[in-house]
């Protein structure tokens, strides 16, 4: 008998690093780490941005803390730091939690954004080979000199600690928070980093992303400059309203807000979707969101439909969101509950519409010019008053003339036959059209 | 022209034996525990209020919504029976939205057009609103003659009646065809193979959808064919718990004449007849029961001459038969 009676498995450390870096790409994995440093913020002071879908909300009225909560992004050819004031991260965690792959505590519910235990991790391997680490709470302050190239080779899995003096890192902030510097970069972010391309994507990325976070009053800069968010609004008047609904799905909050929006928005729109106050899914106009599949594809006539679906839960693995927290799990259970909400209250939207569109090819429209209604009336501030549920109606407050507009194509010598029939060749065309319809009603409707 | 502009909705016969009878069926969903005089039911428009007026009559029904799309309110509304029928001039989809989702519904989704997206739409709707026990119908014409109002009319003016077919069997399949599972052709479109075919399709159709509720279930009771002027096709079930399925069976829900949880529709055809003959027919029917049974020929003292079909058709759905000197108020 051999003397191995066993076959060996495990995991190598390159075989890891390399399937978990496969499919994020740089972006994403900076978001990740900005994930990271949010979920601190949620964590330790209690913040609910999806708040504000249905109010004012800010959350300074119920944290009265000495600085804003601030993300700080630094970007250059030869680091990368992020650094935030959100709470940091306690040294037993440190030890037990943060550097393990994947969640290592079974059964307990995971707040927030980090939904795999594997974000930060993943987000290092795919920058570069040195990383340095700082972060304090009020009771701790903590450092790790991470080098991936040497640990790569090393048997042991584990990352010893560094003295504080050791690193030049160094807090901004007065609250306790986390400071991270990545250094040798890898090659193509290196060259990423160098194009102002791509640090414009990642700031738009920054802005839809965390959207919520930033109208809820955090503040997230990259190289020196706020990011600012623009979500759009949903318009209100006295004869259009919009749909807020909230149904739940297991242990998942789903909060749906959907209209239409105000004449002066030219974008066309489609449904943002967000877990946990992230945002996943934006102007989505896609299958992901039914368009195509359970209601109608989507169609430069729809471009004023807007719908906002927010998914809330304590257990974020309960939320419907891809891997990479760019997109959606279609397979959710949760989603599809959503989804069938979705189409539900996008149906009336869509008919009118749909309704519209015909109106705006005709020069005399039978219903008022959507432009006409919109103008007499108002935008409401963003998801001010959405906490009440509400569904989209469309009530005309005065009766508008019940005409439609008739037009075809006939060809052009029969047409002339009808003029002269009709007694005057000269007369207008669409005359000959009313004229003709007007025979019909006298001779077979009346 | 909307359908209640040519006929009188009570004096369509064969469709007021299926109002009969799907009350009948209803009531007795009581011994499964469905206790439909608690349901909210929701009804499309027609000046007649035909269906209003019977499930509140017979089936104790006093919570009702009627959705009525086309503009004419005042007449709506003069024409309402009861005062607690809330009538809202907009479409199922959107009265939908604002249902109490807690509470049990019955719905009847009574078209006079064809089957298209739109319909196909609101039952979508009321699959994934609905409260468990809601019961939903579903009538739709399912002959050739009204399929062909599915055709781009401009388009249609210069085809061929093959062509035409040929076109219908098209949107057909792109509409329903993945739900009826196998190819639809030619000759589905006979008169007595298509009700089957939608009955089949809408089945599986509200299957499919169903389950996006996870634990929730459409058990059928109802699958009617009749003809007064179109053919129609009804079919309807309850959405309940897949637990149900027991509960169900055990009533006996399955055994009780007409109720059907197959595709295959069950036919309703009652014949015309004078008042004075359904009388005659009335005071005989013990003995033309007894003939059927046996096999035998009708008997010889018949008053009138009539062939044994018609016969036949008035002893099975005589207790449904219209009585129209007696008027709804």
């Amino acid at each position: 008998m051999n003397q191995m009676d066993k076959a060996e498995s495990f995991v190598t450390k390159r075989f890891l690093i390399d399937i978990i870096t496969r499919d994020i790409g740089i972006l994403d994995a900076i978001l990740e780490l900005v994930d990271n440093s949010l979920d601190r913020a949620i964590e330790k002071y209690r913040i609910d941005v999806t708040k504000s879908l249905i109010e004012d909300y800010n959350y300074t009225n119920d944290t009265h803390l000495e600085e804003p909560l601030t993300v700080n992004l630094h970007i250059s050819e030869d680091e990368f730091i992020i650094e935030d004031n959100c709470g940091g991260i306690t040294k037993e965690d440190l030890e037990h939690e943060v550097f393990v792959f994947g969640l290592p505590k079974e059964g307990i519910e995971y707040i927030g954004l980090s939904a795999f235990g594997i974000g930060m991790k993943r987000a290092f391997f795919k920058l570069g080979k040195l990383v340095e680490f700082r972060t304090r709470t009020e009771q701790d302050d903590s450092t790790i000199t991470w080098n991936i190239d040497e640990w790569m080779n090393l048997d042991d899995w584990n990352i010893p600690f560094s003295k504080i003096e050791d690193t030049g890192l160094h807090f901004t902030y007065n609250l306790p928070g986390t400071i991270i510097k990545i250094r040798n970069l890898k090659l193509p972010v290196r060259t990423r980093f160098n194009q102002k391309e791509f640090l414009s994507a990642l700031k738009n990325r920054l802005r839809t992303s965390y959207a919520l976070f930033l109208k809820s009053g955090i503040i997230i800069k990259l190289n020196e400059e706020d990011v600012t968010h623009s979500l759009p609004s949903i318009f209100k008047s006295e004869e259009i309203t919009y749909t807020s609904k909230y149904i739940k799905k297991g242990d998942v909050d789903i909060r749906l807000i959907a209209g239409i929006t105000p004449v002066d928005d030219r974008i066309p729109r489609g449904w943002y979707v967000f877990c946990n106050g992230r945002m996943v899914l934006e102007a989505d106009k896609t299958q992901l969101t039914g368009w195509g599949t359970s209601y109608p594809m989507f169609h430069p006539k729809f471009n004023h439909f807007l719908g906002y679906v927010s998914f809330s839960s304590s257990d974020v693995k309960a939320l419907p969101w891809s891997s990479t927290k760019w997109g959606v799990e279609l397979d959710s259970q949760v989603y599809n509950a959503a989804l069938e909400e979705m189409r539900l209250q996008a149906i009336p939207i869509l008919d009118l519409l749909d309704r519209w569109k015909d109106a705006k090819e005709d020069d005399e429209p039978a219903l008022p010019a959507l432009r006409d209604l919109l103008i007499e009336g108002q935008t409401i501030p963003i998801f001010a008053s959405a906490k009440d549920e509400t569904s989209f109606t469309y009530k005309p407050k005065k009766e508008r003339p019940d005409v439609i507009r008739i037009s075809f194509v006939k060809e052009s010598e029969l047409v002339q036959k009808v003029k002269d029939a009709l007694g005057n060749p000269k007369m207008k065309n669409s005359a000959v059209g009313e004229l003709v319809f007007d025979y019909f009603v006298e001779s077979e409707l009346n | 022209m909307a359908s209640y502009e040519k006929i009188d909705y009570l004096l369509r016969p064969s469709k007021q034996v299926e109002r009969k009878l799907i009350i009948e069926i209803l009531q007795k969903l009581a011994r499964a525990k469905y206790y439909i005089h608690d349901y909210t039911y929701i009804g499309l428009g027609s000046i007649y209020y035909a269906d209003f007026i019977l499930f509140h009559k017979y089936l104790l029904i006093d919570d009702m919504i009627c959705s009525e799309i086309d503009k004419i309110p005042k007449r709506m509304e003069f024409n309402k029976p009861y005062e607690f029928i809330k009538l809202k001039m907009e479409p199922v989809s959107q009265v939908l939205l604002n249902i109490d989702r807690g509470k049990p519904h019955l719905v009847w989704l009574d078209y006079d057009s064809p089957i298209d997206n739109d319909i196909l739409s609101d039952i979508h709707s009321c699959i994934h609103i609905f409260a468990p026990g809601s019961i939903i119908l579903i009538t739709v014409p399912s002959d050739l003659r009204s399929l062909m109002n599915l055709l781009d009319p401009v388009e249609a003016k210069g085809l061929a009646d093959e062509k035409k077919k040929e076109r219908i069997v098209q949107i057909l399949n792109d509409l329903i065809g993945s739900y009826y599972g196998q190819e639809i052709t030619f000759r589905d479109l006979g008169k007595s193979k298509l009700p089957k075919v939608i009955a089949q399709s809408l089945r599986n159709f509200i299957d499919s959808n169903i389950i996006a509720r996870d634990e929730l279930q459409f058990f059928q009771v109802i699958n009617f064919k009749y003809s007064d002027n179109l053919q129609m096709l009804t079919i309807g079930g309850i959405i309940d718990y897949c637990n149900s399925a027991e509960k169900l069976k055990d009533s006996g829900i399955y055994k009780i004449k007409n109720v059907q949880q197959y595709e295959e529709p069950i036919q309703i055809s009652v014949p015309p007849l004078t008042m004075r003959e359904k009388m005659w027919l009335d005071k005989k029917i013990v003995q033309l029961e007894r003939c059927f049974a046996n096999d035998q020929p009708l008997p010889g003292d018949m008053a009138f001459e009539i062939e044994i079909e018609p016969v036949r058709n008035f002893v099975k759905y005589y207790r449904y038969y219209p009585s129209y000197y007696e008027t709804l108020l």
